[in-house]
């Protein structure tokens, strides 16, 4: 596959972020975003480690 | 000596520079690996730096390190910060080094610093004995693996070419009676191997977590399966990497439970959310990490490496200076500015906030630096606007 041929600015969906999900994954996934809450900065981790 | 490229260092003030401090010490054991990998950025790359290096971090020098991040942590009041015991192979002679090293830090720190420390290896120096030890050390244990099949890691291999595939397994079957202890898998994308093969063979290892990472490449080593060019934001332009991605991502996504996580997928949902993100590989998180190599030396990470010789040094370390002197290193600032550090294509581009240029490795071209567009990042869109589809699709009650 490759990219859209017409380089057009097609913005992102704005996805609200919801409560709760029946999605199992996306429940984890709202699980630790809501962790993360906690921290007074969030960094990026270097990738070559888990 | 080395000649550093434009950007960031001619062009990079950091006088205004407001940092982030470390909060990521990646501390090399050993400058040598008993694995000669094929596609290699450390040793079969552009820097051979390793080479001028100790093969062994002496205690001296775990010491002073040791010193320099409690100093960093004092001056920062850190509350957590994360230990990388890394290599070449941080198990090379065994785990008494990688012991005495968290020790080392755990000991300097404060009190109330948490010390989340991780060693990070191919798995075949992780006997029975070595794994338990680790795991009464309370240091987690993450294994680099392609594939949870031989074929997949077929460049893994020794100097002799044997494969390193049934110890690395063995050590991941030893992983998965210590879950506490398995920090999990990361694995470069090969496009040779199957995706879902690849995703469902690393199922079978029990991994908490699992990470695909881009082949490091950039504009003047393209990775396989894409065609040199200078650098900018093509379209057309062929997206393997991000097809072999989307096609683990949907399996991840339907799975019906979560089998594991899966960090670059789960970065890109929370950046779609309004999250910031974690990883390097996407969003426009200050990186707070730093090297400490074999000889005290203070390195930015060594991904950067894959760029061009001299890559990574800073001319810093823990000896003479501090952490907070790196800090103040072009090379650490730039990856802290966040779109401020972004080419101007990446500024424009509709998913230029979730992709943040990607990593920042994969920016690089000869001469002007890192100022530029990933050379994945037609891949980088493609996999993006998959995950904004389907994610979209399931907050608003359809699958």
């Amino acid at each position: 596959m490759t990219a859209p041929p017409q380089d057009t600015p097609i913005p992102l969906p704005e996805i609200p972020r919801p409560d709760h999900t029946d999605h199992p994954v996306l429940s984890a996934i709202l699980a630790e975003l809501h962790a993360r809450e906690e921290q007074a900065v969030v960094v990026a981790r270097y990738e070559d480690a888990p | 000596m080395t000649t550093h490229p434009r950007w960031p260092y001619a062009e990079l003030d950091t006088a205004a520079h407001q940092a982030t401090p470390f909060h990521q010490f990646v501390l090399k054991v050993h400058g040598r690996c008993n694995l000669d990998c094929s596609y290699c950025y450390l040793y079969q790359g552009a820097d051979h730096g390793w080479r001028d290096r100790p093969a062994r971090t002496p205690e001296a020098t775990m010491l002073r390190t040791a010193h320099r991040i409690a100093e960093h942590v004092r001056a920062h009041r850190l509350d957590g910060i994360r230990v990388e015991l890394h290599g070449g192979e941080p198990l090379l002679t065994g785990p008494d080094p990688v012991l005495a090293y968290t020790r080392a830090v755990r000991q300097a720190v404060p009190a109330d610093c948490h010390v989340t420390a991780t060693v990070q290896t191919n798995g075949t120096r992780l006997t029975a004995a070595a794994l338990e030890r680790l795991a009464a050390a309370g240091i987690r244990v993450g294994l680099s693996l392609d594939g949870g099949r031989g074929a997949h890691n077929a460049r893994r291999v020794d100097r002799a070419g044997r494969p390193a595939w049934p110890a690395a397994r063995a050590a991941a079957l030893r992983l998965t009676a210590h879950p506490q202890t398995y920090a999990g898998i990361l694995c470069t994308i090969d496009l040779g191997a199957d995706p879902l093969d690849v995703y469902r063979s690393l199922l079978e290892l029990g991994p908490p977590g699992v990470d695909f990472l881009l082949p490091h490449a950039n504009w003047a080593h393209p990775p396989p399966g894409l065609a040199p060019s200078s650098p900018g934001r093509y379209r057309p332009r062929p997206t393997p990497y991000g097809d072999w991605l989307v096609a683990v991502f949907d399996a991840w996504w339907d799975e019906g439970r979560l089998r594991t996580r899966v960090r670059l997928f789960q970065e890109i949902a929370a950046l779609l959310l309004g999250a910031p993100s974690g990883a390097e590989a996407v969003g426009l998180s200050p990186l707070a990490a730093v090297v400490v190599e074999t000889d005290g030396s203070i390195d930015q990470v060594d991904s950067l490496r894959s760029a061009y010789a001299g890559a990574s040094r800073t001319g810093l370390d823990v000896f003479r200076h501090s952490f907070d002197q790196a800090l103040r290193h072009p090379g650490v600032a730039a990856r802290q500015l966040g779109e401020q550090g972004l080419a101007d294509e990446c500024r424009a581009c509709p998913v230029g906030k979730v992709c943040g240029g990607g990593n920042y490795v994969h920016r690089y071209a000869p001469g002007s630096g890192f100022l530029h567009p990933s050379v994945y990042c037609a891949d980088l869109e493609r996999l993006i606007r998959h995950v904004a589809h389907r994610l979209n699709r399931t907050v608003r009650g359809s699958t």
